[in-house]
């Protein structure tokens, strides 16, 4: 394990030492394994275990004086039992410039838009990668052309987005896979240009006292595939269907003494007459309690609920939803944090989801993390039934080097 | 001639006496809130106008058996004349948040406005200030003791003079003006001679002892400004302690406010 870092330098050609930098770069990365345990077995006898391997290596370079700068970010992974899962991207290998009053980026890049914690609608930029976890934290590189400016009036923010990555998606081994294989390498377009059509995007964003809000507006192929079509009965799979969207957002922040108050809200608007045009949004709640129980604990509580105006037709599972959940943050030397959560379907009665994620330090290097997910439904057309099976819990062990 | 040459003794030793007479009674007549608050202020004024900065942190925990940990960051500082002032703290130990930056905009009379960002999701999070009671990292450091110092978050009280390690210093009472403070009162032992804290005593909500903050190896940055090199704190409920070293820390650096703006922070390393 200790030697690790050093073939893996070696294999970048880069001297490392325990210093952080060396001259202007830096190098380090994370090597992570993972265990999932599904409570019962799958609807095509797949196995209960999963485990994986997944190796993280960054490098950064600054140099004129730190207004250019190199970051490169490189991720695999290797599962035991999905093939899709096994997996590599580059998620970032950009530079950057930094001027006065402006920043301009070019290569593939990372961007996050938006405040709320249960769902991402206006953060639109990057395609999720689903196959990491099915939260939709995790995020494909972008190839991307970013001129940001900042002026009194708040900050300005063009992108060109010349090349479009399609979703992962769990393989017929997968347990979190919907039901239905997805054939991530093989969708179809709207565009006729396919995977090189060029998308747009502009954002705005300011802060007055203690509002934070972001404008946002994006035109181009739908990081949400549809994925009903084209179904292949025969094989029980599906190419997602990639159309044209054009999608108007806003986020917005509270923040005063213990409270956030947020909102993210959406309008989509499609082309194709399949698609229905459609509104969503996230109104959610964040309060902390400092040093609970007479100790140096943090209780953070949060509430959002999620609704969209397409109803039950809604293809996702946050169409009228209320999320509650705590955070206890021990604030102690290993910063152990615990996250428990339980989404309520409001409309489908029965469906259930409940989460916990847990986090904590064993040394300076390594990290344990463990993360359950426990999922109910009774109607099957809620999109959470397919899931209905697939409760699991998961143990990771993260070693960090540099 | 012995006689007059006597009379100008005469004269001056009286006029000490009245003198000091005079003084002993002006002195009395300000209220030890008044003195405390003075002191406070030439101690405020003595470092005003130190601009920016930029240092290393090593942050050593320990625990009461005596196993440590060590935290690395850098922390670059701005300041700022009427307000708080601009800080900003980027994470090197532990790996885990290596990368993440902490952006504190601190007031005097109203709530700091704080900002962290978070490599792995590449997210600028704003954050609830009020948390200013909580520990630093898991350290014994409250992020209320780190903040920076000024005259509007305590009412000042002067208690006594005393020597301390050979200095004689002011010891004056520090109540925070902040209802959600994680202190009913700081004692602060002041030296007379440069007006710099050298230790501070902090009492927890239930009024009982809880902490102690010693300031040594003191160093004089361009001439005026006094800056300790080794903060220790030793909290005397858990039996742990954090030691805060500063590195290579130099003023003038060339920061200015839009290094300090929340826009910015994706920037921060």
């Amino acid at each position: 394990m200790i030697r690790l870092p050093i073939l893996l330098s070696s294999f970048f050609g880069i001297a490392v030492s325990s210093l952080p930098v060396l001259g202007s770069q830096s190098f380090d990365g994370s090597l992570e394994f993972q265990h999932r345990q599904f409570f019962e077995s799958g609807d095509y006898d797949q196995s209960k275990g999963q485990s994986s391997v997944a190796l993280s290596l960054n490098y950064l370079k600054d140099w004129n004086n730190g207004d250019d700068r190199l970051e490169v970010e490189t991720f695999w992974r290797v599962d035991d039992v999905d093939n899709e899962r096994t997996h590599a991207d580059l998620r970032q290998l950009i530079w950057t410039h930094y001027g006065d009053n402006y920043e301009f980026s070019a290569g593939l890049g990372r961007v996050f838009w938006g405040v709320t914690e249960t769902q991402h609608l206006v953060d639109v930029v990057n395609q999720t990668d689903l196959v990491e976890n099915i939260d939709g934290e995790d995020k494909l590189g972008q190839p991307l052309l970013r001129y940001q400016r900042f002026t009194e009036v708040g900050t300005f923010e063009l992108f060109l987005l010349p090349y479009f990555r399609t979703r992962t998606f769990e393989g017929s081994e997968g347990r979190l896979n919907g039901g239905l294989r997805v054939l991530s390498d093989d969708p179809v377009y709207e565009s006729n240009s396919g995977s090189s059509s060029l998308d747009t995007a502009f954002r705005y964003t300011n802060t007055l006292g203690a509002f934070d809000f972001g404008l946002s507006w994006f035109s181009g192929t739908s990081r949400e595939p549809e994925l009903f079509s084209n179904i292949d009965f025969l094989n029980g799979s599906t190419r997602p269907f990639y159309p044209q969207v054009d999608q108007y957002g806003l986020d917005v922040q509270f923040t005063e003494g213990g409270w956030l108050l947020k909102l993210e809200a959406i309008q989509r608007n499609f082309d194709v007459q399949s698609i229905e045009d459609h509104a969503a949004a996230t109104l959610g709640f964040e309060y902390t309690l400092v040093g609970v129980f007479g100790s140096t604990y943090d209780l953070g509580l949060l509430g959002e609920y999620s609704w969209d105006d397409r109803g039950t037709r809604a293809t996702t599972t946050f169409q009228d939803d209320l999320f509650l959940g705590a955070r206890l943050a021990l604030n102690d030397v290993s910063s152990s944090e615990v996250l428990f959560g339980v989404s309520e379907d409001l409309e489908f009665s029965g469906s259930k989801a409940v989460f916990l994620e847990g986090a904590t330090r064993i040394n300076n290097a390594v990290s344990l993390n463990v993360e359950a997910r426990y999922f109910d439904a009774d109607s099957d057309r809620d999109p959470l039934f397919s899931f209905k099976d697939s409760s699991f819990i998961q143990v990771g062990i993260e070693y960090f080097f540099d | 001639m012995k006689k007059l040459s006597q009379r100008p003794v005469v004269i001056l030793q009286s006029l000490v006496t009245i003198t000091a007479l005079l003084f002993f009674s002006l002195a009395s007549a300000q209220t030890a809130e008044e003195t405390g608050l003075s002191i406070a202020k030439e101690m405020k004024a003595r470092d005003e106008g130190w601009g920016n900065s930029q240092s290393n942190l090593v942050m050593t925990l320990r625990t009461r058996k005596g196993d440590e940990v060590v935290r690395e960051m850098r922390s670059k500082s701005f300041e700022v004349a009427g307000d708080g002032d601009m800080g900003l703290t980027i994470f090197d130990t532990p790996l885990d948040v290596k990368g993440t930056a902490f952006l504190n905009h601190s007031h005097t009379t109203k709530n700091d406005d704080q900002w962290i960002f978070l490599p792995a999701l590449k997210r600028v999070k704003r954050i609830a200030s009020r948390n200013k009671s909580g520990p630093f990292l898991g350290s014994e450091f409250a992020f209320e003791d780190l903040s920076s110092f000024e005259i509007e978050k305590f009412s000042f009280k002067y208690l006594r003079d005393e020597s301390l390690e050979e200095q004689e210093t002011f010891v004056i009472e520090m109540v925070p003006t902040d209802k959600y403070s994680g202190y009913t009162k700081v004692h602060g032992w002041v030296d007379k001679e440069h007006y710099r804290p050298q230790k501070l005593v902090f009492f927890d909500r239930r009024d009982t002892l809880l902490k102690t903050l010693t300031f040594t190896d003191y160093k004089l940055y361009k001439d005026k400004y006094w800056r300790a090199d080794i903060q220790k704190m030793i909290n005397h409920k858990s039996g742990k302690s954090t030691d805060i070293q500063v590195r290579n820390l130099e003023f003038d650096v060339g920061l200015d406010e839009n290094d300090f703006k929340e826009n910015r922070l994706r920037r921060a390393r």
